[in-house]
């Protein structure tokens, strides 16, 4: 269980986040979504200790995690672990050296053992085959499998995905949906996935929240979303151009 | 890296500086500093500007170092104060204040440089000016080779004026050497003046040349950038050190007796 | 003229305010060395890099170097006829001042630069980031390794770009000064400059620490993209430059008042 309680965060002048509320229950794929720039990717980076709120409280667990410090989110980071948006495997390492790493440094096994974990890990995601090769030379679709692989290494109990599917081929975004659908039916991994893909939030989402304006807009299944007659919300799924939504001129997403 | 390739690689390197600089003074010829006024002396203003504070604590930081080491080595040996002065005026024109100003400027206005240019490449700016006609060594190049060029020069100039002052300074107030018998100049000669002198022009013409090579030259992303960066210093330190080795022996052959 | 003492004022403050960030940074690369948990992979690939980068520039700055030092002593020495003096005059400045200070200079803009770029790089692209994540210290990890890499390398560049630079010293007298090599091997020998040359080490491992600590500040505190990378390039060599003959003025002077 994880909740946001009146997250409040600035940069600068501008006020990204006014107040945002939000639980995510254990075993749920909670979505939240919104428009580039509506403050997706800063929320769910206050949850790993990247960005600290100006105001508010998280919890994890039933612990208050909002003051802890850099040390300290360390226990939070072994049980949450993020996907980022473009994958950011580390260039200078193979593909199995970047799984392998969190092994390396957070269990006690001689390298043979981390080998084959790190081999299983890939296989998991049909990367055992490439494990040798760097994260230049395989495309989008490919490293974003093998970050999904290093992220669940440490066997997290929530796994943070920043636009899993953006900037990838139709196809491999399915196959990265599917990832993170098996993920909560056979491991009970909660997933919190930030998206405006509108395919991946109606096939994959339990629960969806959308932000608009620094505020959680509306808070529900995909259902009350389809039957929402709230005229931003038809926008964002119609996905007009014209409508109440203006969209923010910075690209933070 | 130049120096880590094969040889071929190394020789295509040097060709391509050597191609670079002969463009560019075409481009100087055709009147490339007349087009690009506002830029030439934007960037002359800049690598001043950028430079001066640096050249000033480097360059008096040598100064200090150097009598400070003499003076250690004079006490040991025979306290005999009269030759110190002389003997660092001449080291300091003839050597150590153009090749240390020299290598300083390398870092600090050559790396400029080949950011710059790098990012320029990168964001493809370069090819949008390609497109519209405008000649990257013409627009690029050339106004930042003479401002560079002029900045090498006048920048040793003072630079070699902040360590002598700072020489005679430490000689003063530590050792209590007077400042007339510190300051003398009757064994400086023309020559060596123009030994300092043309070894400046050399640095302030490879220089620019060796940075914006680098610059333009910028592969890949934002790590292309810092690679280019990275290899404009080392480039042009690396001239400066053996335009440096040239120079003196030239001069010790043809210039002084 | 106020508007004059206004940007001044506010130069002064940024300069305080990055000496202040610097000297945080080196306390907190100290603090990281304790308890000695370091990776050893990581610490390996830093030896790797900074020796297969630097060691031909640095091998090739020496030999210039110790080469127009006789160059210079050359001219003072023929005419006062005192050819017996050059293997001091070279072996001395080179091994105790112009040497490290080159060679300084040189692996500051080869190795340290490289660094800077190389760490930026990762904390724009959030490589810096997803090490977090996977709660690995970036201090620890990244910054630690190159601290000792870099220490104990420019230590040994030096201990092998002084007899490099000799070398060229004892080729320059040979070819221009007609100084046989036994000859100049024999005069370094008897000015016995071993005091010089432990000083110049001692330079060296000095510089590497300040090239180090420098070089990955920059790195890790780059703002702004790609532009932003080569910016902090730029000011880590610069940072660099000012630090190593801050330290060789401090070094010299500290020798001389302990002697």
């Amino acid at each position: 269980m994880i909740s946001f309680e009146n997250i409040h965060k600035s940069f600068g002048s501008r006020g990204v986040l006014q107040g945002v509320s939000l639980s995510v229950p254990t075993g749920a794929i909670r979505f939240i979504i919104g428009a580039s720039g509506a403050g997706k990717s800063v929320l769910v980076k206050h949850l790993i200790g990247l960005i600290r709120p100006d105001q508010g409280r998280i919890s994890l667990d039933g612990e208050d995690i909002t003051h802890l410090t850099e040390k300290g989110f360390y226990t939070v980071r072994m049980k949450c672990a993020m996907v980022f948006q473009h994958s950011t495997l580390f260039d200078s390492m193979s593909l199995i050296d970047n799984v392998k790493l969190p092994l390396r440094k957070h269990k006690n096994l001689t390298s043979s053992e981390a080998e084959n974990e790190a081999m299983y890990r890939l296989e998991q995601v049909q990367m055992a085959k490439d494990a040798r090769r760097y994260p230049a030379d395989i495309g989008d679709g490919l490293r974003k499998r093998v970050a999904i692989a290093r992220a669940l290494t440490l066997d997290p109990k929530y796994v943070v995905f920043d636009e899993p599917t953006t900037g990838l081929d139709p196809l491999a975004a399915v196959n990265v949906d599917q990832l993170i659908r098996e993920l909560s039916d056979e491991f009970n991994v909660t997933s919190i996935v930030v998206s405006h893909d509108l395919r991946s939030i109606f096939t994959v989402a339990d629960q969806i929240a959308m932000l608009y304006n620094g505020q959680v807009l509306l808070d529900g299944t995909p259902d009350d979303f389809r039957q929402s007659d709230d005229s931003v919300i038809r926008q964002f799924i119609e996905g007009r151009a014209t409508g109440p939504m203006e969209f923010p001129k910075a690209s933070r997403g | 890296m130049g120096l880590l390739l094969s040889r071929q690689h190394q020789r295509s390197a040097l060709l391509r500086a050597f191609a670079l600089l002969s463009q560019t003074f075409l481009w100087l010829g055709r009147g490339s500093l007349r087009r690009r006024r506002q830029q030439f002396i934007e960037q002359l203003f800049e690598m001043g500007n950028r430079s001066v504070l640096f050249i000033t604590v480097t360059l008096g930081t040598l100064g200090m170092i150097s009598v400070f080491q003499v003076l250690i080595q004079v006490d040991r040996i025979l306290p005999e104060y009269s030759v110190v002065g002389p003997a660092f005026l001449l080291t300091m024109v003839r050597e150590f204040a153009p090749t240390i100003a020299g290598l300083m400027i390398a870092t600090r206005v050559g790396s400029g440089i080949a950011a710059e240019i790098g990012s320029m490449v990168v964001t493809e700016q370069v090819d949008a000016l390609r497109m519209c006609n405008a000649e990257p060594v013409d627009y690029l190049v050339a106004p930042r080779f003479a401002a560079c060029l002029i900045q090498t020069v006048l920048l040793t100039m003072y630079g070699g004026v902040v360590s002598v002052v700072a020489g005679g300074l430490v000689a003063n107030l530590v050792w209590g050497i007077p400042y007339e018998v510190f300051f003398r100049v009757d064994n400086i000669t023309y020559s060596d003046f123009l030994a300092g002198f043309l070894k400046c022009v050399a640095y302030g013409i490879a220089i620019p040349i060796a940075a914006a090579q680098a610059g333009l030259e910028t592969e890949g992303g934002s790590e292309g950038v810092g690679t280019a960066t990275t290899r404009a210093v080392v480039n042009a330190s690396f001239c400066v050190v053996v335009l440096d080795f040239i120079l003196s022996g030239f001069a010790f052959f043809f210039l002084f007796d | 003229m106020t508007q004059m003492l206004t940007v001044m004022g506010a130069r002064i403050i940024e300069i305080l305010q990055l000496i202040g960030g610097i000297a945080l940074f080196f306390l907190r690369t100290l603090r990281a060395l304790v308890p000695p948990k370091y990776d050893a992979r990581e610490t390996w690939r830093a030896f790797y890099k900074v020796g297969v980068q630097s060691y031909t520039i640095v091998i090739l700055t020496a030999m210039f170097t110790g080469a127009i030092m006789v160059i210079q002593a050359g001219g003072t020495i023929q005419a006062s006829r005192a050819t017996s003096f050059v293997g001091w005059a070279a072996g001395f400045t080179v091994l105790s001042e112009i040497g490290p200070v080159l060679i300084g200079l040189m692996f500051s803009g080869r190795v340290g630069a490289n660094n800077t770029a190389e760490l930026g790089t990762m904390v724009v692209t959030e490589q810096v980031d997803a090490l977090r994540t996977l709660a690995i210290d970036p201090m620890n990890y990244l910054a630690v390794p190159r601290f000792i890499a870099m220490i104990v390398m420019l230590f040994l560049l030096v201990a092998l770009g002084d007899l490099f630079a000799l070398l060229g010293g004892a080729i320059t007298s040979h070819v221009m000064l007609d100084i046989s090599y036994s000859v100049f091997v024999s005069q370094v020998i008897d000015a016995q400059l071993l005091d010089e040359y432990i000083l110049g080490l001692i330079k060296g491992s000095l510089f590497g620490m300040s090239i180090a600590i420098v070089s990955c500040y920059f790195g890790f505190t780059v703002r702004g993209g790609a532009p932003g990378v080569g910016r902090a390039v730029n000011n880590s060599v610069v940072a660099s430059a000012i630090g190593i003959l801050a330290i060789d003025l401090l070094v010299g002077i500290i020798h001389h008042a302990v002697r």
